[in-house]
């Protein structure tokens, strides 16, 4: 029997144990390659994604820039070791964990509410395990990427996580989710 | 509804997802410059029919500056190029006259 939408209505929950740190500097360079996956055991992702292993994930925010994710009590011991690890390089390398809020979604149908608030491409071959996508959700700016079509993960600013959390309601009402994917 | 391909992230982004920063490849006129020349690079711009090189922004995405050679009046997008430069990409140029003659 195929699923329907009334099956399984996605929630959403802050996760809010998770840390992340911004990195800067030239991606392309082999020493901070190097440099980040000899601290982080996780490899520089390709434009567009995301890598992951044993809680640790880096994803691709811009040519320049990169957001590593990780449990909140590691963070202060993370940047450090990169610190000491990258003496010398052009990096900036900065706690955004109080800037920046991570919502986990759990449940169905989880591409068809994210599609109906963001012009992303949801589509399972161009969304995929991996992915990293930076867009907007209803009118803020938000990245989601997800572990399995059941789990996903969603970032925004701190400061519009309530707007995201009331608009993931509305749209997750009964009778409110479509079938499309 | 207007879809640029970003072409630092490479992700196909719709126009909600971008801002506008009017005309590309202004030249930046100094304080040696007269007033008119002055006047003409803080205020004039065209608005043509046709043919048009723009800035974009990808705001909600990688936050970058990009160029767009596009049609106004056809909407068509010749391409996407990186904002590092003075002047369209002969690819770009070569694009556009490929689809006008
Ligand atoms: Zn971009």
């Amino acid at each position: 029997m195929a699923e329907s939408p009334a099956m399984g209505t996605p929630s959403l929950k802050l996760s809010d144990n998770t840390g992340m740190v911004l990195f800067r500097g030239e991606l392309k360079s082999k020493t901070l390659q190097e440099g980040l996956f000899e601290v982080t055991k996780v490899k520089v992702p390709a434009k567009g994604r995301i890598n992951s292993l044993d809680g640790l994930s880096i994803a691709w925010m811009s040519p320049d820039e990169l957001l590593i994710f990780l449990p909140l009590g590691d963070v202060g011991k993370l940047i450090d070791a990169l610190d000491d690890k990258l003496e010398g390089e052009e990096t900036l390398i900065w706690d955004v964990s109080d800037l920046r809020s991570v919502f986990q979604i759990e449940g169905h149908f989880i591409r068809e509410v994210l599609a109906k608030n963001s012009p992303a491409d949801l589509n399972r071959d161009k969304m995929r395990r991996g992915t990293f996508r930076r867009t907007r959700f209803g009118q803020v700016a938000v990245a989601f990427w997800f572990k399995e079509e059941t789990c996903w993960f969603l970032i925004c600013r701190r400061s519009e996580a309530g707007y995201i959390q009331r608009l993931f309601e509305v749209s997750t009402q009964e009778g409110e989710i479509p079938s499309f994917y | 509804m207007l879809k640029l391909l970003c072409p630092y992230c490479g992700v196909e982004a719709d126009e909600t997802e971008l801002v506008s920063g009017g005309e590309a490849h202004l030249k930046r006129e100094g304080p040696e410059s007269s007033d008119e020349e002055f006047e003409e690079y803080l205020f004039l711009r065209d608005n043509p029919k046709g043919i048009i090189f723009e800035r974009w922004r990808h705001a909600m995405g990688c936050g970058k500056w990009f160029h767009v050679a596009r049609c106004t009046e056809t909407m068509e997008v010749f391409g996407t190029y990186p904002a590092q430069t003075y002047k369209p990409p002969t690819k770009v140029l070569q694009e556009i006259k490929a689809r006008r003659h």
